[in-house]
């Protein structure tokens, strides 16, 4: 690791353009972000130049991405919570609180602070190998996480969330199949909230995550809907305190606009839904 | 309006009415409807953006996910005065994608580092840049860049959406490095004026081509 080596302001002046483009080489640009965090001076000309090249997002042509690519980035932000990826899950909290960069308390800080990279570098690199390669590194957090567990109530709720994680994953390697089709799971006005998704032979995977818990024989009943068709059983699963949940099952087939629902049923083997629904979805098509 | 009576009330307020700000708050909470708000507002100028710098679609679905994670992970870290919501997520899809497709690159192509010891130039990080850009009417910003003389409007999207540095448009278009420097520069200040606006002092001296 060499040094870079200290640039004066004119000399952070005249490698601005190259800045703001991405056109500097590792080095140089290394070297002027870290001008720019202790530069007393402003530096208005990089705002400006910069403004200029973000301009350059505004000639491109909108285009509707397939449908499936929300499924993928909600399902990899769900499983951030378990996880402990996302600073507000509960699992990231305590270490997040110590490790959270400094906010600029003015605004001449603010104008010269370079933000800090939101994803950490070498778990991305992981993650860069597979197109759900984000999954092996939710799975060595969890791994980490749990090596450094020493609070038995502690384990069983990581026990409980590597469970859920696994379904998830599941779920995730039966989303990336072909003719497989996926549909984000709402809950009108709760909290709860997941993806089921439906394989080309009808093999159907939902996680589900705060959900109020199952109580006596009570249990949540997945319905696949097909047009005015009556719902068909898909599977029932219960639910503890801490609100998440994976099953699978089996539905009538994988067409791209059924929905999935979850109602809460007073037993298990219900044939036809009684309970209130409790989230429902349409199936998008998958992608490609 | 015979559908607008009392059952009106029973419909849920549409939820499209939250700002930009007030989604970026709700994925720093961990709410993952604010995330797929967002994504509802955003993925179609996200996947744009990926498409045109990537060239694959494939790809460029990978650097929307890679982006919206990013932006749900860090969303805590937005600052809003550095610039608006729209310009903070698209830049980090402008980032993403550059990253992208210089990994892709040959190996060759690449600057010599050891396996693993140091990455290619980390653009995971968005340097967000103020709030204009994120207001700006893309016919604008076209006319901006249709006034830009050739050599600079190319050095300025080899760099900026070909992700090239400035030894590689030096080397695709034949100029020596200063004349890069000059020319970029010179474009987004061309780009800045086209769009009517201001240009400091500092910036408009030296207004010329640069050495040979």
């Amino acid at each position: 690791m060499s040094q870079p080596a200290r640039l004066t302001c004119d000399e952070v002046r005249d490698l601005a353009p190259l800045f703001v483009v991405g056109a500097l080489d590792p080095d140089e640009a290394a070297a002027v972000r870290e001008h720019l965090a202790d530069c007393a001076l402003p530096h208005p000309e990089l705002l400006e130049l910069g403004e200029a090249a973000t301009a350059l997002l505004a000639t491109v042509e909108p285009t509707v991405p397939a449908p499936a690519l929300k499924a993928r980035v909600i399902a990899a932000a769900e499983s951030d919570l378990v996880s402990g990826r996302h600073p507000a899950s509960p699992a990231a909290v305590s270490s997040a609180e110590s490790a959270a960069p400094p906010r600029p308390t003015s605004m001449a800080a603010a104008d010269s602070q370079v933000f800090a990279p939101p994803v950490d570098l070498a778990v991305e690199r992981e993650r860069r190998r597979s197109r759900l390669g984000w999954l092996v590194a939710a799975a060595a957090v969890i791994a980490v996480v749990v090596l450094g567990a020493s609070n038995l109530a502690l384990r069983r709720d990581l026990d409980q969330a590597q469970a859920y994680q696994q379904g998830v994953d599941q779920a995730l390697a039966l989303a990336a199949q072909p003719g497989s089709v996926t549909a984000l799971l709402r809950a009108d006005g709760g909290t709860a909230t997941g993806f089921a998704v439906i394989g080309a032979d009808g093999t159907t995977r939902i996680t589900m995550r705060g959900l109020p818990a199952t109580t006596g024989s009570q249990v949540y009943t997945a319905w696949a809907i097909e047009g005015d068709a009556s719902p068909v059983a898909v599977g029932d699963f219960t639910v503890a305190a801490d609100g998440l949940a994976t099953a699978s099952g089996t539905s009538p087939s994988a067409a791209p606009g059924s929905v999935v629902a979850v109602t809460l049923e007073p037993a298990p083997g219900a044939t036809a839904p009684t309970g209130p629904i409790v989230a429902s979805g349409t199936t998008s098509a998958p992608a490609g | 309006m015979s559908d607008a009576g009392p059952d009106r009330a029973a419909v849920p307020s549409a939820p499209s009415v939250a700002s930009d700000e007030e989604l970026v708050a709700g994925l720093a909470a961990g709410r993952t409807e604010s995330l797929d708000l967002l994504y509802e507002r955003y993925a179609s100028m996200a996947f744009g953006i990926a498409r045109r710098i990537t060239g694959d679609d494939a790809l460029a679905e990978d650097v929307v996910q890679d982006a919206f994670l990013g932006a749900w992970r860090s969303a805590e870290r937005y600052v809003a005065g550095r610039g608006s919501v729209k310009t903070w997520l698209l830049s980090i899809v402008h980032h993403r994608a550059i990253d992208a497709i210089r990994r892709r690159r040959p190996v060759s192509e690449l600057p010599e580092e050891a396996d693993g010891a140091r990455t290619p130039e980390p653009l995971t990080f968005p340097d967000v840049w103020g709030e204009v850009a994120g207001r700006l009417d893309a016919e604008a910003v076209r006319g901006a860049l249709d006034g830009l003389p050739w050599p600079q409007r190319e050095a300025l999207e080899l760099a900026y959406f070909g992700g090239l540095s400035q030894t590689e448009i030096a080397a695709r278009t034949g100029v020596p490095l200063g004349t890069v420097k000059s020319r970029v520069r010179l474009a987004l200040i061309g780009m800045r004026r086209g769009l009517g606006l201001a240009v400091s002092g500092p910036l408009d001296e030296a207004d010329t081509e640069g050495s040979p």
